[in-house]
Parts: structure tokens; C-alpha cells; sequence
């Protein structure tokens, strides 16, 4: 099983710098969380991502809708999830973990900043952490 | 016993000039006659007790009499007929007393038979149509005492009119040319007990013919009501009046007003004085008439005079419609001659009030202001004795004695007042009044005045009284202007709401557009770093020095955007409002700040705020205290005072200060007053939001500076609450 991400993310810019901080990760890129659920449905438990990095200002549905989805379904509940978003308000960033989102990055403007930020996250959850096997789970 | 408590009414003889008889109820057998009956009637008191009125008059007079008692009722109190008996031709007063009929007879001279309704109006209609020709009250009461002295030919009549502060005035007189004239005089209202008031409303006329003739007494077994009697014998204090006015015989027809008695036609002779049943009623009727025209006449006298003080009403709202009252002669005339007043204030919220004409000095009028917002809660407030109800200088006795306010508002303290000054008058009393009733030697029994000379009272602390008309202006003129504060309450209300709604729409304008802005800035940001990094060789020295301006283009927007993203969720935020000690708020600003030249000189205090926003609010003006400082010793100071019950805040430094010229940009949105080299970055949005965050707690900001030596904010967070 290796280690990989599932990006939901529209902005094409960010993905290409997340891609370029992240460099030799694999990232699966989805648009919306729509995209986001037919992958998930469609993939086997093998390939089910290490864990989720999404933003929140989506096309069609806000980013909090999916966390939430995602955090009562027993298949997916273990996934940890990481919000990366642009937002600041303190009342939004709490309902992401009201919703059960596992981390909150704010995206500031700076490049060097993200990198930074970024390379924590990579850092911690795929090098610190000690990951839920999901398959265990969901048998 | 007191003249009042005397029960006149019951008083158990008659006077000489009829007889009386009493019939019971059921049967008309006579229960009672009087003993001069036998003068009248030709037959002995003896001989007719116990017969029925059938057996001495005849049953086709007995019939008369039934239909006379039958038409009795609440209104018609009593009724009169005639009766031809042994040769006597006699009117009858009849009227009912408890369980029994009483009837008074008096002789009808041959020469002023009882009239016919036709035969009256023709001798009268004269003397009605000069009494409804009258053009004022005063009118009226001069032509009724000509006439009744026309008829009665008694030595003196006038007319004497309860006033509202219970004294008898003299308001007209015909008399005798030698005798002393009581014009103009006044009496005191105990001259008419309250028991011969109530006998004068329902009994109109009261005639004494004689009041040194001795009585008829009637021994009567019970006690006899003669309320209602025309003959009925006079009080011995009454007597001693009389006797010590000189008076022998005299008259008294009621003016009435509103059911109460407005006033008398009084009529005295120095000699006994008869008056038949045809004059009396003549007399009466005048009465009547006058009691009718009274309440029209001052009416039609207030009309007018209210039609000559209106004229000030149109100019007087014109000018308190507009925002300031300014005061012009114009404009003192008016206010003045509203009310016929000598000043007046104008008093609105806690300014210093205005003020016209001659009144009291300021502060003053201030104090009295204030009582009267109390004391004025029916409306309007009058009194022309103000020293009766408000302890006075000699100075508000002088210009203030008569005082009338209305309030206009009373959640604006909006009123208005109207000064009298105090108006010295001298009063002819008719005798001392306040001997006007004396105790007799023995103690046992109160008398009578024994002089009517003239006897004249100085009364100051006084205004002339407040007319009824000056009142009704009064009334239009805060109906008006109530009307307008409340059209122009009305109307602040829907500015404010609309004011409100776009202030709403504008923070959430600002506060999408700044969120959606955020995007495409990251976007040019990211590119350009791309740029940077990947055409390093294609895009030279210079070409990579403009991609760096771009980025720090793209910083310096992010930064106004996330300003303003603050500042319009610092106006939509509600508040989360707690009991925060501000020493530890304010200490925790400054450790996270990590700076170690802000003390706090006094001990905060501890109040209700939102801890984060208030947190910022110290943030950035610790911040700038020290950013905006070029001390080689920067200090910043923290304290608060407590100044008019409000808790102040301040932070002071010793920094650049501020120029006076940009006192009104320092709390603009994204205004900088200085470059972006000089003092660090900034959005300019600092100040402002502070200012909103303050402003959100019910409070105020603002700030002193001394060019180069430093500046201080001063701030409040509590709405100011009235002590």
C-alpha cells in the first residue's frame, strides 16, 4: 500500500504548486466534490487515498458538504482530511472541524509560506503519523 | 355652629307676606297651617287642620290641585295656581316635602295680576331682546340689574359672580345715589354658605321682605323641608348679615352655570320690601336668560379672544419646524404673544435653553425647568402663584410668579415655558375678609362682619391668572409641534433603516468581493513565482526585478483585501460580550506582541466586552504607538480615567504625533498619511477598524497629538448611560 493523496482542488494554479512542493508524492487531482465522490465510489479499498487535502471554495458544492459526507460514512470516516483554504473567518474554520476535518491550512499568499506549510503537512501526516489501515477497518 | 352647617332648610318659620299649608300625600287632608293663615284664607288655623282640601276649597279645586301635583316631577319642582277664596285672590306655590304636599298662599294686587304666557312675553319681550343683545358677559350682567331694578324697584341690585378663587365679585350695580357703591368690590365666598348654595341652584328665587318683622313660627310635630318654599323664614346669622349691611328687605335670583352657581342677583331695600308672585317670576326668567347667555357670551369672548392670539400660531411653528430656533423680534413677539406672557424658555435635551423676553436669570430658569419636566405631566402646567408650590427667590417672584409649560417631549426633555411677572394688586374687599365671620363673645356662635367698609387687601406673588383661551392656544401650539417632532421622528426612523439596510449591503459587498478577490491575487502571485523560478535565464536582470514588483503588487493587494475582509466582519460580527479583566487582556496583547515599553500606569478595571476585538483594539494602538515613534526611548502608556461616570481609556506614546490637518484622516478607511517606505507596511485599515470595533461596543475614539512629542487615543467601550 503506498502512500498517496487525493487533491480536491479547481484552482489549476494551485494544483501545479502543490504538485511542485509535493514533487515525488502521487496526487490524485479532482475538480469538484462531485468528481471527488464518483472516484471514491469507483476505487477498491486498496486504492483508497492516504489521506484527503481539499479546499472549500468548490464549484457547485462548498468543500464542508463532502467533509461531512465523508466523516459519517464508515468506508471513509478513517481518512484524514485537511482542509487548504484561502478562508480566515474563525466561524468557518471551526465548522470544518465541527464537520470532522482533521486540520485546517490556511492558504496564504506567499509561495515560500505554502511550501513551508505544505512540507509540514507531507511531514506529519505521511511521515509522522502512523495511518488507520483502512481495509481493516471497513472488513 | 358653623354657618355652613346650619341646616337653614329646616328651619321651622316662615316669613309674613303668605301662609302655608300642609296636605298628606294620600288623602290632601290638611296635616299643618300655618297661624297667619286666617290673614289669606278668612278661615282659623283651627278649622282647618284635619278637614280634607275638598271640604274647605270644593272638590272642582281639589281637582285642580291633583293635576298641579300630578305634573310635580324632577324637573318642575313645584307649580303655581290661582284660588278665589272668600273673596281673596290668591296664588298658590305647591311643591312636595317628604310624605306631604305644601302649598304657599299670597295675595294677587289687583294691579300685577298672574300673567298669561302671551301677556308675559308681551311685557317682557323688551327687556329678553336687550338681555340677548348683549355682547359680553359684563354686557349681560349691566343690562339685567337695570332691569330687574325696573321691575322690582328695590334701592340697590347688582350682581355678584363666584370667581375661581371663591370670592364674590361685584361685577355690576344699580343703586340709589346716595348709597356707597359695592362695584368692583369683593367678597368673601363664606357671605354664601355652601347649604345656601345648594339651595339657590334648585331654588332660583329667594325673596325676604322683612328681616325685622317677627316670624311665623309653624310647630310643626316633624321636621319640615322648606327647601323648596318661597316663603321660607331667614337664618339669624343671615339676619345680622343683612341688619349690619343696613339692609331691611332683599332679593337674590341665581345665575347658574353647569348645574354649580356662577353668581347672584342680589337685591336689598332699607326698608321692608314686598314683591309679588308676577315680578318675582319676571325676575327669575331674567335670571334664567342670563344664566343662558353666560356660557355663550364667554365663549364667544374666549372665540375672540383666541381668534387675536392664533394669528402668532402659523409663525411659531414655522420657525420650531426648522432644525434651529433663531431669535429675532419677530420671532419674541410671537412666542410672547401666544400666551400674553412677559418671557418664555425654550428648553430642548440638555442644552441651555432659550430665552425671550423678561425672565428669570438662566440658571434660574435651568432649575425651575427641571421641576417643571416633573410637574408637567398632564400636558400643560399653569399656576400664577408659583411661590405656592416652588420655594422662590425674590428675583422668580418678580418675573415668574405666573408660569405655564407644556411638554413636547418627553423623551427629548423638550419644553416650553411662559413667564408672568409678578403683578401687585390691590383687592376692595367688602369688610375685612378675614373677619368676614367672627365668634361671638360666649364662643357658642359665630357672627357676622358688623363692617362692610371699604377695606383694601394688597396681594403680591401673583400674576395676573392664565385665561382659559390662552390656554387652548397653548394646547393648539403643542399639538402642532408634537405632531411634527413626531412626523420627524417618523422620518429619521426610515432614514436610519435605509441607512442600515445599504450599510448592511455595502459589508457584504465588501466582504464577497474581497473573498472572491483573494483567488485570481494568489493566482498572479503563484504565476509570477513560477515565472521567477523557471524562465530565471530567459527573462535577465531586469525582467526578473519586474516579476519581483509584480509579487510584492500582489502582497500589498492581499493586504488591503484581508483589511477589508476584517473590516466589514468586524460590522456584521456580533458581538461576544463578557466579563474580561482588561489588565490581563491588555497584558496578554503585549506578551504576544512581545514588546517591553508599554506599561499600564493604573490598575484596569474590569468590564463587559468582546475579549478578541477588544484585544485588537489595543493591538494595533499599541502597534502604532510604536511604529509611528522615532523616541530613541519609545514608550507607550496605558490607563484610564474616570471622567463625567464614563470609564476612558487611553494609549499614549511619545511618538511623530499627528499634523492637525489630518485629524479627520486618521480614522479613514486605507488612508496612510505616510509612505509605504517610511514607518513599515500597513494597509490603513488599522484605525478604522478599531474605530468600528469601539463604535460596535457603544463607544467613542478619539486622540490629542502634539506634533513630535506624541499621541494620545482616547477611547470609551460602554454606551453612555444618563446618571
Amino acid at each position: 500500500m503506498s502512500l498517496n493523496i487525493l487533491l480536491i482542488e479547481d484552482s489549476e494554479v494551485d494544483y501545479e504548486l502543490f504538485g511542485r512542493i509535493l514533487k515525488d508524492i502521487p496526487v490524485r487531482w479532482v475538480k469538484s466534490t462531485k468528481e471527488a465522490s464518483s472516484y471514491l465510489a469507483k476505487i477498491s479499498a486498496v486504492e483508497f487515498p492516504s489521506i484527503i487535502v481539499m479546499d472549500l471554495n468548490l464549484p457547485a458544492e462548498n468543500g464542508i458538504k463532502l467533509i461531512y459526507r465523508l466523516k459519517i460514512d464508515p468506508q471513509f470516516k478513517a481518512i484524514p482530511i485537511i482542509v487548504l483554504s484561502s478562508i480566515s473567518d474563525l466561524k468557518e474554520i471551526d465548522a470544518c472541524y465541527e464537520m470532522g476535518a482533521n486540520a485546517y491550512i490556511e492558504k496564504t499568499l506567499k509561495t515560500q509560506d505554502i511550501a513551508l506549510k505544505l512540507n509540514c503537512l507531507v511531514d506529519f501526516w505521511l511521515k509522522a503519523v502512523h495511518l488507520p489501515t483502512v481495509k481493516d477497518l471497513y472488513d | 355652629m358653623d354657618c355652613d352647617q346650619e341646616p337653614i332648610h329646616l328651619i321651622g318659620n316662615i316669613q309674613l307676606h303668605g301662609c302655608l299649608l300642609v296636605l298628606s300625600k294620600d288623602n290632601l287632608s290638611i296635616t299643618l297651617a300655618s297661624p297667619n293663615v286666617f290673614e289669606f284664607l278668612g278661615s282659623s288655623k283651627e278649622s282647618l287642620v284635619g278637614k280634607t282640601y275638598s271640604e274647605v276649597f270644593g272638590i272642582e279645586n281639589k281637582a285642580a290641585l291633583e293635576i298641579k301635583v300630578h305634573e310635580l316631577s324632577e324637573i318642575k319642582l313645584t307649580n303655581i295656581m290661582t284660588l278665589k277664596h272668600n273673596e281673596n285672590l290668591l296664588s298658590g306655590h305647591i311643591f312636595k316635602s317628604g310624605e306631604h304636599i305644601v302649598i304657599e298662599f299670597e295675595h294677587i294686587p289687583e294691579e300685577e295680576p298672574l300673567l298669561s304666557f302671551f301677556d308675559f312675553y308681551q311685557k317682557f319681550s323688551d327687556s329678553i331682546a336687550g338681555l340677548q343683545g348683549a355682547k359680553t358677559v359684563q354686557e349681560v350682567c349691566d343690562r339685567a340689574v337695570v332691569e330687574v331694578r325696573a321691575i322690582t324697584g328695590f334701592d340697590r341690585v347688582w350682581i355678584h359672580h363666584v370667581t375661581d378663587r371663591d370670592h364674590l365679585y361685584v361685577m355690576s350695580e344699580q343703586k340709589r345715589e346716595d348709597q356707597n357703591p359695592f362695584l368692583g368690590m369683593f367678597f368673601p365666598g363664606s357671605d354664601i354658605p355652601i347649604q345656601a348654595r345648594r339651595l339657590y341652584t334648585i331654588n332660583h328665587l329667594r325673596l325676604i321682605t322683612d328681616i325685622g318683622a317677627t316670624p311665623c313660627e309653624l310647630y310643626s310635630p316633624h321636621p319640615l323641608d322648606l327647601s323648596l318654599s318661597v316663603l321660607r323664614g331667614v337664618s339669624p346669622v343671615h339676619i345680622e348679615y343683612l341688619f349690619n349691611m343696613g339692609v331691611r328687605a332683599s332679593m337674590s335670583v341665581s345665575i347658574l352655570k353647569h348645574e354649580g352657581l356662577w353668581g347672584l342677583i342680589s337685591c336689598h331695600h332699607d326698608s321692608p320690601h314686598v314683591l309679588s308672585y308676577a315680578k318675582r317670576a319676571a325676575c327669575e326668567f331674567i335670571g334664567q336668560i342670563v344664566s343662558l347667555q353666560i356660557p355663550i357670551l364667554a365663549a364667544r369672548e374666549k372665540a375672540e379672544l383666541e381668534l387675536k392670539l392664533r394669528v402668532h400660531l402659523p409663525p411659531l411653528i414655522e420657525q420650531f419646524s426648522k432644525k434651529q430656533l433663531k431669535s429675532s423680534p419677530a420671532f419674541e413677539k410671537d412666542i410672547l404673544g401666544l400666551v400674553g406672557a412677559h418671557g418664555a424658555a425654550v428648553s430642548f435635551k440638555n442644552e441651555t435653553p432659550l430665552l425671550f423676553g423678561k425672565t428669570p436669570k438662566l440658571q434660574e430658569v435651568q432649575d425651575l425647568i427641571d421641576w417643571l419636566a416633573t410637574k408637567t405631566t398632564d400636558m400643560i402646567y399653569t399656576t400664577d402663584e408659583l411661590s405656592l408650590e416652588y420655594s422662590c427667590s425674590d428675583s422668580l417672584i418678580k418675573n415668574a410668579s405666573g408660569v405655564m409649560s407644556i411638554s413636547l417631549s418627553k423623551r427629548e426633555n423638550y419644553i416650553v415655558v411662559w413667564f408672568r411677572g409678578e403683578q401687585v394688586q390691590v383687592i376692595p374687599w367688602g369688610g375685612n375678609p378675614d373677619k368676614a365671620i367672627v365668634k361671638s363673645q360666649d364662643g357658642l356662635r359665630f357672627s357676622p362682619r358688623k363692617s362692610f367698609e371699604l377695606w383694601n387687601e394688597l396681594v403680591g406673588k401673583k400674576s395676573l391668572p392664565w385665561k382659559k383661551a390662552e390656554l387652548s392656544v397653548a394646547m393648539d401650539f403643542r399639538h402642532s409641534l408634537t405632531n411634527l417632532i413626531v412626523d420627524r421622528a417618523e422620518k429619521l426612523i426610515v432614514i436610519n433603516r435605509e441607512l442600515e439596510a445599504s450599510n448592511n449591503e455595502l459589508d457584504s459587498f465588501a466582504y464577497v468581493a474581497s473573498h472572491d478577490l483573494k483567488e485570481p491575487i494568489r493566482g498572479i502571485h503563484t504565476y509570477a513565482t513560477f515565472l521567477i523560478e523557471d524562465y530565471r535565464e530567459v527573462l535577465g536582470e531586469a525582467g526578473l526585478e519586474r516579476l519581483r514588483k509584480l509579487t510584492a503588487l500582489t502582497e500589498r493587494m492581499d493586504a488591503l483585501v484581508n483589511s477589508l475582509l476584517e473590516f466589514s466582519r468586524v460590522g456584521r460580527l456580533e458581538l461576544d460580550k463578557e466579563k474580561t479583566d482588561l489588565n490581563f487582556l491588555v497584558q496578554d496583547v503585549i506578551e504576544t506582541l512581545r514588546v517591553n515599553n508599554v506599561v499600564i500606569v493604573n490598575s484596569l478595571p474590569t468590564i463587559l466586552c468582546d475579549s478578541i476585538r477588544v484585544s485588537e483594539v489595543f493591538n494595533n494602538l499599541i502597534v502604532n504607538a510604536l511604529k509611528y515613534n522615532e523616541s530613541p526611548e519609545k514608550k507607550v502608556s496605558i490607563g484610564w480615567d474616570l471622567i463625567d461616570h464614563e470609564k476612558v481609556f487611553f494609549v499614549e506614546d511619545n511618538g511623530i504625533g499627528i499634523h492637525k490637518s489630518h485629524k479627520d484622516l486618521v480614522f479613514q478607511l486605507f488612508k496612510r498619511l505616510h509612505s509605504h517606505a517610511k514607518y513599515g507596511n500597513g494597509s490603513g485599515a488599522g484605525l478604522t477598524i478599531v474605530k468600528k470595533i469601539i463604535e460596535r461596543h457603544g463607544g467613542k475614539i478619539n486622540f490629542s497629538s502634539v506634533l513630535g512629542k506624541g499621541s494620545k487615543f482616547s477611547f470609551t467601550l460602554e454606551s453612555k448611560v444618563k446618571s
